[in-house]
Order: C-alpha cells, then sequence, then structure tokens
C-alpha cells in the first residue's frame, strides 16, 4: 500500500498534489504523534482541511529538538546539518534511504537529464568535513552513478581539480562543478579560467570562510572568473529529501513533488501561493518524517511557481538585543 | 534527542511587537510568559502588543515541548 502511495508521489503533478497533499497530511496527522500534538494544540481540525494552504506546518526548529518521525521505525540513516560548535544542529531520520535517493536522482535528472551523460566534480569540503550530511550523500550518489572516471569529490586540491577541469573541457564533456559558495569563490580567485562545457552549481554557505555576499555578487565574480554565462544553484536542505534547482538569477523551481508557499510574516497562518513572504515547504517525499514545514528562508513565489530566495529571518534580525520589549 | 532547552526552541522573541513599548523584559526569563495569567497576555494583545498569531503558535510548541 505504501509503496504504491509513494509511487504516486513521485508521479505527482501540478493537478494531482494538492489531493495528494491532503492525503499526505492526513496519514502524518495519524501517525506522527509530535504532528499531531502540534496540530491539536493550534486547535485546528484536521478533517476540515481542504487545501494545501491550510494544512499546519511544523516549525522547521522542532528538527533540532526532536526526532520526526511518521511510524515508528529505526532510521537507516540520519541526516545531521551543519552548524558551528554554539548551535545546534537539525537531524532528519530516514526511514529508507532509497527513497531519498529516489528523490534526488528523478529530480536532477527532470533538470538536467540522465546523470550518465555527467561527470559530477563536488567541491564541498565543509561538508565532506562533517558526517551525515544528506548534500554529501546526494553528491556521492549522483558520481558514483555518472560512471565518469573523473567523476569524484575535491576538497582542497585546488590545482588538481584545476587539471581535472582542463581535461573534461578538452573532452567537451559536459560536466558539473557542484560546490559550496565559498569554495568555489576561492577555486575561482585562484584559477580564473573560460569554461565552455562545465555547469557551475553553487549550493549556498559562506560557512564563516568568507565574507557573507548577496547571491548577485557571487554569481557575478564567478561567471567573470570561471568565463560562463550564468551560475546555477541548488536549493535543499537537511530537513527535506526533494530540491530544488535555479539554471540561472536565483530563480528555483522545485520538483513536482515539492511546493513552495508563502506565509506572512505577521500572521503564520495566513498562507498564500505567490507573493513575498517567509517560505513554508510542501516535500511529500518526507512521507515518513514531516511533509509540511514552516522554515525561517524569507522569499518570493512567482504566479509560474518559480521562486527566489532573500535570506534568513533569523533571532537576531527580530529584534537584536537582549532585553526584550513586552 | 538532542539536549535543546525551550527557550532556543520557541524563541518568544518572535511574537513581540516592536518597541516602543512596556516594561524591559530579561530574555532569560522564558517562562515568564507562559506562567503569565491569560489577563495578563489578552491585555497586551489588545493592546497590540503582543502577535496573538504567533502567540498560538508559541503555546503550540510549548505543549509539543511539555509532552515529548
Amino acid at each position: 500500500m505504501m509503496d504504491e502511495f509513494i509511487k504516486r508521489i513521485f508521479n505527482a503533478n501540478s493537478e494531482s498534489f494538492e489531493q495528494l497533499a491532503i492525503e499526505v497530511f492526513r496519514f502524518q496527522y495519524q501517525q506522527n504523534l509530535l504532528y499531531k500534538l502540534y496540530v491539536d494544540a493550534l486547535k485546528i481540525n484536521a478533517d476540515k482541511i481542504e487545501t494545501a494552504c491550510q494544512i499546519p506546518f511544523l516549525p522547521i526548529s522542532l528538527f533540532k529538538s526532536h526526532s520526526i518521525k511518521t511510524t515508528s521505525f529505526d532510521a537507516e540513516i540520519i541526516f545531521e546539518s551543519s552548524g558551528t560548535t554554539q548551535t545546534i544542529n537539525s537531524k532528519h531520520h530516514v526511514k529508507d534511504f532509497s527513497l531519498y535517493a529516489e528523490s534526488f536522482i528523478k529530480g536532477f535528472e527532470k533538470f538536467y537529464g540522465p546523470i550518465k551523460d555527467w561527470c559530477i566534480v563536488g567541491l564541498l569540503p565543509s561538508y565532506l568535513e562533517i558526517k551525515n550530511s544528506s548534500l554529501i550523500a546526494m553528491v556521492d550518489a549522483l558520481i558514483k552513478i555518472s560512471g565518469h572516471p573523473l567523476s569524484a569529490f575535491y576538497l582542497y586540491e585546488h590545482e588538481k581539480l584545476n587539471e581535472v577541469l582542463h581535461e573534461l573541457e578538452s573532452q567537451n564533456q559536459n560536466s558539473l562543478l557542484i560546490g559550496v559558495t565559498f569554495a568555489l569563490l576561492d577555486f575561482a580567485e585562484e584559477f580564473p579560467q573560460r569554461l565552455k562545457h562545465t555547469t557551475v552549481m553553487e549550493t549556498g554557505g559562506m560557512k564563516g570562510r568568507r565574507r557573507e555576499l548577496t547571491r548577485q555578487e557571487t554569481h557575478e565574480i564567478l561567471k567573470k572568473q570561471l568565463g560562463v554565462e550564468v551560475i546555477h544553484s541548488e536549493y535543499g536542505m537537511t530537513e527535506l529529501l526533494s530540491q530544488a534547482y535555479s539554471k540561472g538569477d536565483g530563480i528555483f523551481r522545485s520538483v513536482p513533488w515539492m511546493k513552495m508557499l508563502v506565509r506572512n510574516e505577521e500572521d503564520p497562518f495566513d498562507v498564500y501561493e505567490t507573493g513575498n513572504g517567509i517560505i513554508n515547504i510542501i516535500d511529500l517525499a518526507n512521507i515518513y518524517s514531516c511533509s509540511f514545514i514552516a522554515t525561517d528562508d524569507a522569499g518570493k513565489i512567482y504566479d509560474n511557481g518559480e521562486f527566489e530566495i532573500a535570506g534568513r529571518v533569523d533571532n537576531s534580525d527580530m529584534r537584536g538585543c537582549s532585553l526584550l520589549v513586552i | 534527542m538532542v539536549s535543546m532547552g525551550l527557550p532556543e526552541l520557541v524563541n518568544f522573541k518572535v511574537i513581540l511587537k516592536p518597541p516602543p513599548t512596556g516594561t524591559m523584559l530579561p530574555l532569560t526569563d522564558w517562562s515568564f510568559i507562559e506562567r503569565a495569567p491569560p489577563s495578563f497576555l489578552q491585555e497586551r494583545i489588545e493592546k497590540n502588543m503582543i502577535n496573538e498569531r504567533k502567540y498560538l503558535i508559541f503555546m503550540a510548541l510549548v505543549y509539543v515541548h511539555k509532552r515529548t
């Protein structure tokens, strides 16, 4: 029964999404005690939920403090977010790694075609240094599936990476250089070049290694230094099993089984499909954790479903002082 | 489960309306709102000092935290 349900999720389209989201909501309300407690505490009648926008979204911070599980299971893998020693990391208990694999493989191929046509080059040093990163798991799998002999991770071996890219370019090989932002900038500064057959994709994040730049500033530097017309981006997080991709200018599109909504910054229950606000995400691939997540990312959703991320709403932005006014 | 206190989890700052209003409340006194009588909170909601909708989420998180 669940196999059929999961099959329907990965075959979702704009017509079927809403109905699937309601079904997943009912399933998770029944089988996820924490989510049920949260919905009940809000005094929301689950039986009266009829649209995706009415579904209660779980604050993402709960992934830091609780095991978010739908049904009872021993996780095959627990993905962990990166963070500093001062922060508490999110943990995503994943019942079945193959569910994640199905999501990122189908997602990648939807946007970029067969993985076997690509050489995958990962420049993700900070992620490689933490255990159980979902991003590393994804790129590692893409590297293996690509089957290309030069597909690999590179930590800080910029000279070697430069040689590999030159070789791939000389072979006219479609290649994906996927990297954390600070590492891409470091590499681009050290080895400026003109890439013709390589797609450069940033996954975000300075991780405290460089001065924070806007996405536009970052892309301008990378475009100039690496000689590419656009910088692609990947939007994903530990708490999600699905991704969104941008093929330039920071305009993202998500996979059909994931949908972005926005909530009013002043009224978290006021959720709508387009416009500016704080991003709420429905990721149906999160069938065994929680598919309805209220993130701390601010953004804008366009009428065609594409979206932009404008930054994060964090605690310091709210008041920025140690004393509060009440 | 990782050890995480309620203050980090619920970040009650978000329910507060911006200054200038009221008295100063130390950030560490996270349980203040939870302990406060309903009339205290209702009065501040009416005076537009507390965001009522965010307050609902705050209390839901407190409830979840205590029950799990």
